[in-house]
């Protein structure tokens, strides 16, 4: 069974349970309307300098030559924040009284960063033809020497439980708490680089991806902390050409950041 | 709210920490035969294909599901041997032979060996029937008739394993009418041998004596044979001799077996060949009523600028039309002596090139040509 369909259902049962939950001990219980739209969403600025690390699930393979037999090597598209800007309202589906709400977020992300479609190590991957050349070399794929390209995108949807701080407009307390999951995708890279020649229509389908991600933030008054991770990690398994078993890690997220409050 | 924190922390931890997935990547056993220079290539339809190269032979059923092997593991043949030898597919068996000498392919391994020389088989052509009988046919008898006319008697032998056996039979073809043998086999899976005339042989593969006899009464009645024929809606077309580079074939047949009427048709009537180039020198396919024949061009070294380097038509005998595709010259082709073979089967726009370096796949919309084994290598 996909677990990406045994996720999401779980996650939202939790908040669902929560909420009861909450609804029991509160009584009092809001829902999201255009009516009260200004209170109803807040905007976010998030900023994350050298602290932002994604990587792709499993896109292509490199293949190396190792005698008899062809070694594939797992290729991922990776992304190295250098510095990670994100817009991200938010919107508040239920109001539990003033202490806790769920929420939607919707981050729309633009990074200043490096991007490249490479193994483990560090073989960097092109889908140029296979030539001669390359099987007497002893590579079956062609290689490039400098990383695909820089900037990148994102846009996810998240929903999430808010408790104090931030919950809903009329909370005081000092500190809150957000979690949520949700889903992300990642364009990369905005730019490639030019010398590389080839069309970004070659790269076709190992440029964007998406992710189940989740959500652990701390909300202090006028600014937060944010920690995002990937929910659905896949470890590859292969053998190098000497025989040797490897494993890398595919499918990751990993941000850190600090949020700004944006308006009242 | 404390107790249904804990409760949400609890489960989600649990979910982190199971939803880690697990893939495995197995080394992948290419077929290296065909990384070296290739010297025939044939696309039958379906997936099959067949290639013979320097270091051995290959033989895919389908997709990725193939057999290979070694020059070392059978009677190699010579390059010459290899061109000029006639190849069969059906029911995932492939026979080739040249002269007197077979070789069997089939997921069980390769036979390899020479029919029987104790005797007579003038003229012999060989099949694999649907059912997977591999067999020749050839002129293994002669005599006389009243008129004191040389009369030659059909012989069948069939590969068996332990050796061929050879089936006499009552089919003559008389000495003016001898020519070159081929083989069909009909809807019914009735053998059909297209000399002058025309054998239907339904018992093939006991006695050979249920057969029936169409000569033809009308048209061009004095053909000799017709080469690498099909048989379609009861009439069978085919070439005036088998394509070769020592012998190209500028001329059809169609003889329709409900008529007893033969026809001829020459192709540079309905397909206009290019200037360079000496003809058609392979058949490729049948698709239905057309042939699929190779023209390979002898214009040299022209650069990786996209020029014309072999075409392939597709000549429909019924409707008397042509349709011609391209093979353009690129920066792994350049030169038209380069390509050693060409296979390509109708049903697909991708042609086979066996090159010095490799077998290689040619896109016939894009132009585009990678290295065969790269279409084996993909995500999995």
């Amino acid at each position: 069974m996909n677990l990406r369909t045994v996720i999401t259902p779980s996650l939202l049962c939790f908040f669902l349970i929560i909420g009861i939950g909450a609804k029991a001990q509160q009584k009092s219980v809001y829902l999201f309307s255009f009516k009260h739209l200004k209170e109803s969403v807040g905007h976010e600025f998030l900023l994350s300098p050298f602290l932002h690390h994604t990587k792709s699930p499993h896109l292509a393979n490199y293949y190396v030559n190792g005698g008899s037999l062809i070694y594939p090597m797992p290729v991922y598209n990776r992304v190295y924040g250098i510095i990670t800007a994100t817009y991200q309202p938010k919107l508040r589906l239920v109001e539990f009284g003033s202490k806790a709400s769920i929420a939607l977020r919707i981050p729309m992300t633009l990074s200043l960063s490096t991007v490249d479609l490479k193994t483990r190590d560090g073989n960097k991957y092109t889908p140029s033809s296979v030539i001669r050349y390359n099987i007497n070399s002893g590579f079956y794929e062609g290689s490039r020497d400098n990383a695909l390209g820089t900037f990148s995108s994102e846009v996810g949807g998240l929903i999430g439980l808010d408790l104090g701080k931030g919950s809903t407009i009329e909370n005081g307390a000092k500190t809150g708490l957000s979690l949520a999951a949700g889903y992300n995708i990642i364009y990369g890279p905005l730019i490639l680089r030019k010398y590389d020649k080839e069309a970004r229509s070659a790269y076709k389908g190992l440029l964007s991806w998406g992710s189940l991600i989740g959500q652990v933030g701390i909300i202090k008054k006028g600014y937060s902390f944010y920690y995002t991770f990937g929910l659905n990690p896949t470890r590859v398994h292969y053998d190098d050409s000497l025989g040797s078993e490897s494993t890398v890690r595919t499918n990751t997220y990993q941000r850190l950041a600090i949020g700004f409050k944006l308006g009242k | 709210m404390n107790k249904n924190l804990t409760l949400f922390f609890l489960g989600l931890s649990l979910i982190f920490t199971s939803c880690v997935k697990d893939v495995y990547l197995d080394p992948i056993d290419l077929p290296d035969v065909l990384t070296s220079f290739v010297i025939r290539v044939e696309k039958f339809s379906g997936n099959a294909l067949f290639s013979a190269t320097n270091s051995g032979l290959y033989l895919q059923f389908d997709e990725k599901d193939y057999v290979e092997f070694y020059s070392g593991d059978y009677s190699s043949w010579s390059y010459a041997q290899w061109q000029q030898a006639k190849i069969d597919y059906s029911n995932e068996k492939l026979l080739a032979t040249y002269g007197s000498k077979y070789i069997l392919l089939s997921r069980s391994g390769i036979t390899s060996g020479d029919f029987d020389n104790s005797s007579l088989m003038l003229r012999p052509s060989s099949i694999i029937s649907p059912t997977g009988v591999a067999l020749q046919v050839g002129y293994g008898d002669i005599t006389v008739d009243n008129n004191n006319n040389l009369v030659y008697v059909i012989y069948i032998e069939k590969i068996e394993a332990n050796g061929t056996s050879k089936i006499a039979t009552e089919m003559k073809v008389s000495e003016a009418n001898y020519g070159s043998i081929d083989l069909v086999f009909n809807a019914d899976g009735d053998l059909v041998i297209t000399t002058n005339p025309v054998f239907i042989v339904s018992d093939w593969e006991t006695d050979a004596s249920d057969f029936t006899t169409i000569a033809p009464t009308t048209g061009f009645t004095e053909y000799n044979s017709i080469m690498r024929p099909t048989i379609v809606d009861n009439v069978v077309y085919g070439y005036i001799n088998a394509p070769s580079i020592y012998l190209p074939a500028n001329s059809m047949y169609k003889f329709d077996l409900s008529t007893k009427s033969v026809f001829a048709l020459n192709q540079d009537q309905f397909c206009e060949f290019p200037e360079f180039g000496n003809g058609i020198l392979k058949h490729l396919d049948w698709n239905g009523t057309a042939a699929c024949m190779l023209f390979p061009t002898d214009i040299g070294f022209v650069g990786d600028q996209g020029n014309p380097l072999s075409y392939i038509y597709q000549f429909n005998l019924a409707e008397e039309s042509c349709q011609s595709f391209v093979i353009s010259s690129n920066s792994i082709l350049q030169n038209s002596s380069a390509i050693a073979d060409v296979g390509y089967s109708f049903k697909s726009d991708t042609a086979y090139i066996g090159l010095n370096s490799g077998l290689y796949v040619y896109d016939l919309k894009t132009n585009e040509m990678t290295l065969f084994i790269n279409s084996l290598l993909s995500l999995k």
